[in-house]
């Protein structure tokens, strides 16, 4: 039974064999493990708490729970990295919680998005800043949705599983969220124009 | 019914659903879910106008959402990552694998295990030729094998019951 579960483990979990190593203490499976992680945590984080600085400090959370919870970790619920983005929501959760003012930053100007080469670059950065503002405007659990679908490019069920919501509700997350992007971006656009 | 409902019918997929799962997950088909994705392009067939006008009111969106980086990090970052692994290793249980990947580190693990099975069939036939053991099988009475082990530290295994 538990040779079949290992097993069973090892073949759908792509993580699941680090995770064995890692909880024995395997620096190599900890430098793996970090190598085709982190840089969805900080971005995830990124996106959640609109500060490059915090999300950083979420990254370096979760995987201080990966190391001391590897050796617990039980396989055949739900993925392994299914179980770090939820740790990573849930901390970004709390620090939403906490927070009582949000820090927006200054609005760029908005420019040409026709432009070409260079200019484009610019100009996406820009548009992405923007972006970015208008996300931490949205409410915690919409931008979750947003960012493990849209960003992570995750599928429903897994989104619906971190979230631990049914796929019905994460549905409506995504459209109230991609509506009420869409208007925060169009207040934006109309603010700076007015200006 | 006209003859495009019907075929709508068959698709298994309305304009209203095709509103909401485009609403939900963007104008690209191919990142909804998978089982209504056939369906949808079914009913764009059908109605490429109304399907390509919804499709169309969500582009800028997704266009917007896809100038936000996906993956972000440091070198700083990942260095401090590693450096907690170092300090957090599991202490609560003892493995022979964490054991001998800590002493021997990365990607020795199998002349580790070598060496440390040296090492402990040194350590045991130190230990036993200490204590003196000498390990004997009573071949009198086979239908049991008593084990009994003979020294001033001696105890005696007594016969399987029910063996």
């Amino acid at each position: 039974m538990l040779a079949f579960g290992k097993a069973n483990w090892q073949k759908e979990d792509p993580d699941g064999q680090l995770v064995r190593q890692i909880a024995a203490g395997d620096s190599h499976a900890a430098q793996q493990l970090v190598d085709r992680h982190l840089g969805a945590m900080v971005a995830l984080a990124r996106h959640m708490l609109n500060d490059p600085v915090e999300a950083e400090d979420v990254a370096q959370e979760v995987f201080l729970k990966v190391w001391i919870h590897a050796a617990k970790w039980k396989p055949g619920a739900a993925m392994f990295k299914t179980w770090m983005h939820r740790v990573a929501i849930n901390l970004c959760y709390d620090r939403l919680c906490k927070k009582r003012e949000v820090y927006m930053d200054v609005l760029p100007e908005l420019v040409d998005e026709d432009a070409i080469g260079a200019e484009q670059t610019i100009v996406q950065r820009q548009v992405a800043l923007q972006v970015e503002t208008a996300m931490g405007k949205l409410a915690p659990r919409q931008r979750a949705a947003l960012t493990l679908c849209h960003l992570q490019e995750m599928g429903n069920i897994e989104a619906a599983s971190i979230m631990e919501i049914s796929v019905e509700a994460l549905e409506s997350l995504l459209s109230r969220g991609r509506r009420a992007l869409r208007s925060i971006l169009e207040d934006q656009k109309q603010e700076l124009l007015s200006k | 019914m006209t003859k495009d409902e019907g075929k709508a019918m068959k698709s298994g997929m309305t304009m209203e659903r095709f509103k909401e799962l485009a609403a939900a997950y963007g104008a690209d088909v191919e990142q909804w879910p998978v089982q209504y994705q056939n369906s949808a392009i079914a009913l764009a067939e059908i109605y490429p106008d109304e399907t390509m006008e919804v499709l169309k009111s969500e582009v800028k969106l997704d266009s917007n959402l896809a100038t936000l980086p996906r993956q972000q990090s440091g070198t700083e970052l990942r260095k401090n990552i590693l450096r907690s692994f170092v300090s957090k290793v599991p202490t609560d249980t003892f493995s022979f694998t964490g054991l001998f990947a800590m002493i021997f580190g990365q990607g020795k693990h199998a002349m580790g295990f070598a060496f440390a099975s040296i090492l402990l069939l040194v350590a045991s036939g130190v230990v036993g030729g200490y204590l003196g053991g000498d390990i004997m099988i009573n071949t009198q009475d086979t239908a049991y094998w008593d084990v009994q082990v003979f020294s001033d530290r001696s105890f005696v295994l007594e016969p399987g019951v029910g063996t």
